[in-house]
Parts: structure tokens; sequence; C-alpha cells
């Protein structure tokens, strides 16, 4: 079988991929299906990136992943970024500075810390350009495609934090609790019965007589509209 | 997890009717967007105009270019669909079409990968300011980004939001937030630029 080499370049990145050649189409250039090795070199970092298929779908998958978080501003929870397995990477990144981390654990020194490569947002682009590269590419490793999908509403992150969202309660009560403690040192006003009160009104106001029905028929008389049925 | 390698979305099909630049745009839920979409996409366009002077004039030619002016098809249109970010002062109080928002998605990609070169030159001057611990406008092309940013944003944005009254406060948020989109248009430039802008904007949006 015949071996084939494909590399994916960008500015800062070079990502190369050798496997075994499939199935010739007629004047078209044979697919690599079979991946044997993958390097990865990032320009200014001294480590290689480097391992099986296993490294490779693991490092498409978290930069791809992270990437997203990074164009969306809301970061995709990331299985591998606890305990990296075998070939693991992950990728996080301080809120202090610019700087993405990518942690990788190679197959050869599993019982090791991981290694950890600093990389500015350049060239985590120039990274994701050749994976983007590589995944655009029909002619290798054709079965194999990545679904990028949007993160789901349960991991979306409140605009205001929760300590800035309880301010107003907290306001609220507090200021409740100072209104309550000011109003407990006024003196308790005197209850007066309302019934006593209408009773000695009633002694007081002198008695009107009443209307005598003449009058009031008069009185009716005089509201009546004239010329209305 | 959101990604896995070899497996198909599940997604709605794509309409057939729409222009082709369209059409690698996958649908998400309903005809309409959400207004965070509509901000964040209205935000992008602003730094783009802040990085290119006459940015409205490039994404209107945009548009014909690549057959989307049956969408938004002129300077009004166009500025009507940006208004449907409710951080706007004039805020249009409606919902951005899902065919506006791929439309102005299309030409934020597409603008951002033709100013590829300064947006990498200014984030590297950011890095290399940020290692050598010196301010930001040090450097005059970066300081002039931020300074058309800041400008851009003030006079268009509503300040009695409170959102808005806090970014206004200081320079500093202004800037981060500058610097932030500029980070984000550079993922917008590669291959899968479009794509991948696109997909993000429905982050923390659907099911």
């Amino acid at each position: 079988m015949t071996t084939l080499r494909r590399q994916y370049i960008s500015p800062n990145c070079n990502l190369t991929l050798e496997g075994l050649a499939g199935d010739t189409p007629a004047g078209g250039l044979p697919s690599l299906e079979t991946l044997l090795h993958a390097e990865c070199q990032i320009l200014g970092i001294q480590t290689l990136l480097s391992g099986g298929r296993t490294f490779l779908e693991n490092l498409v998958n978290a930069v791809s992943i992270y990437s997203q978080g990074v164009l969306s501003g809301i970061t995709h929870p990331h299985h591998g970024l606890a305990n990296l397995t075998e070939e693991g990477i992950a990728l996080d990144s301080s809120p202090l500075d610019s700087i993405h981390r990518l942690r990788w654990r190679p197959a050869v020194d599993v019982s090791s810390e991981p290694i950890t490569l600093e990389l500015t947002s350049v060239q985590l682009f120039d990274l994701l350009e050749t994976i983007d590269q590589l995944l655009a590419d029909s002619q290798t490793l054709p079965n194999w495609q990545l679904s990028i999908e949007p993160l789901s509403r349960r991991f979306r992150r409140a605009e205001e934090p929760l300590a800035q969202r309880a301010q107003p309660l907290a306001l609220g009560t507090v200021g409740m609790a100072i209104a309550a403690a000011g109003i407990f040192w006024l003196p308790i006003p005197e209850v007066r019965d309302p019934a006593l009160i209408e009773e000695r009104i009633l002694e007081e106001t002198p008695i009107e007589s009443e209307p005598n029905e003449a009058s009031r028929d008069k009185s009716l008389e005089e509201d009546t509209p004239v010329g209305e049925p | 997890m959101s990604q896995s390698a070899g497996v198909v979305p599940n997604q709605t099909p794509v309409e057939t009717s729409q222009p082709s630049a369209l059409k690698t745009l996958p649908d998400f839920g309903g005809g309409y967007c959400s207004p965070q979409i509509a901000q964040k996409l209205d935000l992008m366009l602003l730094a783009l105009e802040a990085l290119q002077l006459g940015g409205s004039e490039l994404m209107l030619r945009l548009l014909r270019e690549q057959q989307l002016a049956q969408i938004i098809g002129n300077r009004v249109f166009l500025w009507r669909s940006r208004c449907t970010n409710p951080w706007r002062r004039s805020y249009a109080r409606r919902q951005l079409k899902r065919s506006e928002a791929k439309a102005l998605t299309v030409v934020t990609s597409q603008l951002a990968q033709r100013l590829t070169a300064v947006i990498r030159q200014l984030l590297l001057a950011q890095q290399t300011l940020a290692a050598k611990d010196l301010p930001l406008h040090n450097h005059y092309r970066l300081s002039a980004y931020l300074t058309q940013f800041r400008a851009h944003f003030r006079s268009r944005m509503n300040s009695r939001r409170a959102k808005i009254a806090d970014y206004i406060s200081t320079e500093e948020k202004l800037n981060q937030l500058a610097l932030n989109l500029l980070q984000q248009l550079l993922f917008c430039t590669g291959t899968a630029g479009t794509k991948r802008l696109w997909i993000s904007l429905f982050d923390g949006e659907v099911r």
C-alpha cells in the first residue's frame, strides 16, 4: 500500500499527517484513509505535538470546542479538563490574560504531569485554521467528520453575576430592617373606640327636623328636566 | 460535550430558494433570532467599522457581491436590521429575521477576511504591549482603532441602559470589549469562519 503525506499550513502552524492510501478515483488524488502518524508544530513553541489517530481526534475536538467558546464568549464544558487521559488534550485560559493554555499528555509519558503550551490568540487561530483545512479536505480521512453544534441553553451564563443580581434584594431587606428599627422607638398611638366618638358627636350636634312630604315633592319637581319623556 | 467526531448533526434542512452564500449555514430554532444574536452581530460590525473607514459602504458592496441584496437591499435596510440590537439608541423593538442574521454573518465574516492582515497586526501588537506591560496607546494603529470604537459605541448605544453606562464609565472596559471583538473577528477569517461564527451565535440559545 502507498504511504501518503499531507500537510496543512497556516502562518504559525504546520500540521502533517502520514497514512496509507485508500482507493484512488480515476483521474483524482488518492485519499488518505488510514492514519499512521500526525504531527503539529506551532511556530515559536519548541514542543512538537505528535501521536496517532486518538491524538489527532483529541486535538481537533479540543481546539474546535475551545475556539467556539472564544467566538461566543461562553465557555464550553470539556470533559478532559479535570484529568487528562492518554494522548488527551485540553485548553483553558485565565481571565486575567489573553493567553490560551493547551495541556497535552503524551502517550509515552502517561505517569508524568501533562505538558502545557501557552498560545497567543493568533497562534490558537492558526492551529484552528490548519484543523479546518484538514476537515475541509475530502481526500484525507474521508470517513471522519466533525460536527459543530451550539451549546445548550443550560450552559448559558447570566449576564450579571449572582452577587450583583442579589444586591437590590439585600438593599431592600436592609432598608426595611432599618425602617422597622426606627418605627419600633415611636410611641404607640392611643386607641380610641369609634363607637364612643360617634356617640359624643351625636350628643353635641342638635337634631334637625325632617322635611315634610310637600317640600320633598317640590324639590323633586325642580330636579326633573322639562321636555324630556 | 457539544461536539463529537463522526456524528452528523440532526439539523433542519436548509431552504433551497435562499442565496448560495447562506446555504452552508444550518438552521436552528424559528424564523427569528434572539436580541442577543442581533446585539453580537451589530457589535462585530461596529468593530469592523472602527477598523476600516467607510466600512458601511463596504458592507453594502459585499451584500451585492454575495447576492444578498434581496435580503438587505440598501443602506436603510442595513441600518434597520442593525437597529434590532437592544443596546442601540434607535432600538427598533423588533426581532432580527433569520435570513437577515445570516446575511449579516456572511458580511461580517467576509469583511473580516478582507481585513485579516490588520486584525492580526493589532492582536500581535496588543500581545507585545501586554508582555512588556506598556499602555495600549503606545501603538498608533491600535490606539486609533480603540479610539474609533469608543467613539462609535458612545454615539450609537443607549447610555441610559445600565450596561452601556457601565461600559462608558471607563475607557478600560470599552477597550477590553473592542479587543475581545477583535479576537472574535480573527476567528471569523478562517476556512470555516462563517460557519463557526453562525453556530457560535446560537451558543446558549438552543435546547
